[in-house]
């Protein structure tokens, strides 16, 4: 049994602009602005007991059903591990419960690759502001009051796509 | 010459186990792996880095990428970030940074409004 939970988190950014050459091969260069990568890491600490088990929707081979501990109902997981399918408006956190918890650490990723299977999130329930392109993923520490569970939503923006995130209080 | 920002996002779930000898901290069972995610942002154009100590509200328009960094090395000063009117809810203490793309379609734009407790450095770069 877990003592205690944290989640180290980072990102990595770089800029690039493509240079002109002689053949028709097209080369890209760290842009000449930015002049260099950007990135940032953190620790979150996380609840060592979490609000379910669907704080996080990887489940692995490992895992006994056993060890669970909350309602088919309350849960989202594949057990083959192939994410989520998002084709409407889909809530991260369907236990009414834990509808007002703050959110102190959000990962989700789009387990798209069709350029058409980008998704888009919400971090307030109905404007959806952040988009995630295919093959993308955001990591974000909640402000610890005013993002909750219930204000995580995310939604197709063209095609129906796959996703796996961890949303943990 | 046209621009272009790869970006990632990745993240280590941990748990710490007690034993005799002293706690331990291991990759989290109930994720079993970790995850990351590599993509190319719908922006093309790359704005200029801006750095700085945080005096006062940052309204930035026309974004369709951002990054935000709070470059302290230390304390508990932090940066607050509202993408889109969304409210204030993205935290960065320091050293930690926040990338994506942001709006609400593959080529719409909003605003990223930077706010802050305290009065921590910070760098960031947008894309439009």
């Amino acid at each position: 049994m877990a003592t205690a939970r944290r989640v180290i988190f980072s990102s990595y950014v770089i800029p690039q602009e493509s240079l002109t050459s002689e053949s028709e091969l097209t080369k890209y260069a760290i842009e000449g602005g930015a002049g260099r990568s950007y990135g940032g890491k953190g620790i979150v600490t996380t609840t060592a007991s979490q609000w379910g088990e669907s704080w996080t929707s990887m489940q692995h081979v490992q895992q006994y059903w056993e060890d669970y501990d909350s309602f088919w109902e309350d849960g989202a997981e594949y057990w083959e591990n192939t994410g989520i399918t998002i084709s409407t408006a889909t809530s991260l956190v369907v236990d009414t419960d834990v509808a007002s918890t703050p959110v102190l650490f959000l990962y989700i990723r789009n387990l798209g690759t069709d350029s058409d299977q980008s998704l888009k999130v919400s971090l307030d329930g109905t404007n959806y502001k952040i988009i995630i392109p295919p093959k993308g993923s955001i990591s974000l520490r909640g402000d610890g009051t005013t993002l909750q569970m219930e204000d995580v939503k995310v939604n197709k923006v063209t095609s129906n796509t796959t996703i796996e995130f961890i949303i943990a209080k | 010459m046209a621009d272009k920002i790869i970006y990632k996002n990745h993240c280590t779930p941990q748990e710490k186990l007690a034993f005799s000898g002293g706690d331990r901290w291991y990759l989290d069972s109930d994720c079993g792996r970790k995850l990351t995610g590599n993509c190319e942002s719908k922006s093309t154009s790359i704005g200029t880095p801006v750095t700085g100590t945080f005096s006062s509200t940052i309204n930035l328009t026309s974004v369709q990428f951002i990054h935000v960094r709070n470059t302290d090395i230390s304390g508990s000063d932090y940066l607050l970030l509202n993408i889109g009117s969304m409210g204030a809810v993205i935290r960065l203490n320091y050293g930690e940074s926040f990338s994506g793309d942001v709006g609400a379609t593959t080529s719409d734009n909003t605003t990223v409004t930077i706010t802050a407790s305290g009065t921590p450095d910070f760098e960031y770069i947008q894309g439009s």
